[in-house]
């Protein structure tokens, strides 16, 4: 069991667990808004929804059962839920068995610890085209647990992969609606990641609608600088905007990828064409990342000779522990930081 | 070399209603083909001359492809591909718009999985025993062939872990050719064997309790004497199955892995217990 594996603070007063709080009253008296959902939460109980929906839906955890929202599963239908231990490659195998006899697995494996199954991935998902959805919680800086824990690779280790679709939500609507896009989606392996933590705050659709795969979705139009972010890049691609229209009056425009593969190559270079600058950002190593995949689309055809690129997102090197906030402002990844470059690039390019 | 019965093998059902004796010859005549064509034409050898017999016993007795065989790696995989209808083109193996030198999906449909790197066998066929368990798919059984070597990679032991706790009725066939899982046990290996596989299976550790502390000359008292713990060191020395049987896997073995009629007798009666069975075989690479 997970008991105990990671305490929160308080939660152990003299040597002992700490009595547990009362739930808030279901209507506070007071006005504060109530707190987003964690993303675990809004996935694992999408999972279930999907799961009832669909008698071929089956999850399975390594070992990481409330971590991934899984528990929510075991709880709601035990007989759909699997736990096969800290064995992420024969997760990865397992599912490939399930999915090729028609089942619908989805596995739900922090970004961090499917590197673990990789061969897998490669060599039995990819390959063989399988319909399985790979469900990456912690995608991104993940805070205290550090370098061994933080999801920065998986855009890149897994885009590189032929047959792979790659989406991230910006919230947690869309997170629901991609875990159903992906469960619906029967063409080959699916690969969804999203961010440790809370969610943004948005209303939950009350019936998740399936996307266009390799789609994406422009949320205000500007001029100038054109933000193209990636899952959790476009909560912060919308907060440097902001800051560039306040400081600066610079109304940007902004957009959601939602796909690092298939990229939506026409969105890329509608954005290209229409702005100066087009700024990538994702929570991920910017070797081989989002941003490269757009670069690499602008190079191949051409677009790059009017449009400079800035791509924002993880350095090249492993990032310590410490609360997410203080991590993103270390490397840079805050809608202040981007906004501060972006405007040096825009308003003062030769010092840029 | 005058072929009188694999010239009329094109699929596994052509060895269906073959006597003991003809699938022995079905087996030597797949092992000449393949020294002919692949001596020729180069090619992974050893492994695929020691898995004739496995092949030709598992496919008379299974119903392939609503049962479903999983060759892991696929080095082991060549006798399979001559007697599920690829036998005329087996010299293409390898070569440019020819047979796939592992497993291919896309190559028959006797090729359940796809296969080329090692120890992935197990956990397919956990999932696909589990999904047919589950009514995404017609039920039918479902046997895993992992050679020694693949046998030492890690997941294959997550694998086994997973079938065990969950008790997913696969067989695991270990097509043990070199690397010596097992010690050389001798006579007593042979006792155990024999005792294990008739009439049912039985549990290795009952079998060799039993057997320790009834060995002549006092040494059995001595064994007693030694105490639990290395007790059970001696069991797990003399007897290799007690490791799968720690496991809640059952154990047979182990089988003379190129005499067709104790393998078909062996993975026959596997096939009918109802919980995951490993079936350890002795081969002789090459």
């Amino acid at each position: 069991m997970e008991k105990w594996h990671a305490a929160k603070p308080g939660s152990i007063v003299n040597g002992s667990a700490a009595p547990k709080q009362k739930p808030a009253p279901a209507r506070a008296k007071s006005a504060a808004p109530p707190a987003p959902p964690q993303y675990t939460t809004v996935f694992g109980e999408a999972l279930v929804e999907e799961a009832r929906r669909d008698e071929r839906v089956v999850g399975i955890t390594a070992a990481m059962n409330s971590g991934t929202g899984l528990n929510l599963l075991q709880k709601a239908l035990p007989e759909r839920y699997y736990d096969v231990g800290i064995a992420e490659q024969h997760a990865v195998l397992f599912a490939a068995g399930l999915a090729l006899e028609g089942a619908k697995p989805v596995v739900a494996i922090y970004s961090t610890f499917l590197q673990r199954g990789y061969d897998q991935i490669v060599h039995d998902v990819c390959l063989q085209k399988l319909n399985v959805v790979f469900a990456m919680d912690r995608a991104g800086l993940v805070g205290d647990d550090g370098p061994t824990h933080h999801g920065a690779f998986d855009i890149s280790y897994l885009r590189c992969l032929p047959h792979m679709v790659q989406m991230a939500p910006r919230d947690e609507a869309a997170l629901v609606n991609m875990l159903h896009t992906a469960l619906v989606y029967d063409d080959g392996p699916v690969a969804l990641r999203y961010p440790r933590g809370e969610a943004e705050g948005v209303e939950l659709p009350l019936r998740p609608e399936p996307i266009e795969i390799g789609r994406g979705e422009l949320l205000q139009e500007g001029e100038t600088v054109a933000f193209l972010g990636y899952g959790y890049g476009v909560s912060v691609a919308l907060g440097a905007a902001e800051s560039l229209s306040d400081a600066h009056g610079l109304d940007a425009t902004v957009a959601d990828a939602r796909f690092a593969k298939p990229l939506d190559t026409e969105l890329v270079e509608r954005l290209a064409a229409d702005h100066d600058v087009l700024v990538t950002v994702e929570e991920n190593v910017l070797a081989g990342g989002f941003g490269s995949g757009v670069l690499e689309h602008l190079a191949d055809s051409d677009l790059l000779r009017d449009t400079r690129v800035l791509r924002f997102g993880l350095p090249d090197r492993y990032v310590t522990h410490g609360q997410p906030s203080l991590l993103r402002e270390e490397v840079g990844l805050t809608p202040e930081a981007v906004a501060a470059q972006v405007a040096q690039a825009v308003l003062e390019p030769s010092l840029a | 070399m005058t072929s009188t019965l694999i010239d009329q093998i094109d699929g596994p059902a052509d060895l269906k209603g073959l006597d003991d004796d003809q699938l022995v010859q079905v087996a030597q005549e797949v092992r000449e083909l393949i020294i002919d064509t692949i001596g020729e034409i180069g090619g992974h050898f050893g492994a695929n001359l020691g898995a004739c017999e496995i092949a030709v016993a598992i496919h008379s007795l299974l119903d392939s492809p609503r049962d479903k065989v999983l060759w892991d790696v696929g080095h082991q995989a060549y006798p399979h591909k001559v007697l599920t209808g690829r036998r005329d083109e087996l010299h293409t193996i390898r070569k440019y718009g020819g047979l796939a030198p592992f497993c291919s999906m896309a190559e028959s449909e006797h090729d359940i999985m796809g296969a080329g790197h090692a120890s992935t066998s197990v956990s397919y066929a956990v999932g696909i025993k589990e999904a047919m368990r589950r009514g995404a798919a017609p039920d039918g059984k479902v046997v895993a062939v992992i050679g020694d070597g693949a046998l030492t990679g890690g997941v294959s032991f997550e694998a086994l872990l997973n079938a065990g706790g969950m008790d997913v009725p696969i067989v695991i066939v270990v097509n043990d050719n070199g690397m010596s899982i097992a010690p050389n046990v001798g006579a007593l290996s042979r006792l155990f064997t024999r005792m294990r596989l008739n009439p049912k299976l039985y549990h290795a550790r009952e079998d060799v309790e039993e057997t320790l502390t009834k060995l002549p000359a006092g040494i059995g008292s001595k064994i007693e004497r030694l105490g639990p713990i290395l007790k059970e060191s001696l069991k797990a020395y003399w007897a290799p199955g007690l490791f799968f049987e720690e496991l809640d896997l059952a154990y047979v073995g182990v089988i003379d892995g190129h005499d067709v009629k104790a393998l078909r007798q062996a993975i026959g009666e596997a096939l009918e217990a109802e919980r995951p069975v490993v079936v350890h075989c002795k081969t002789v690479k090459g």
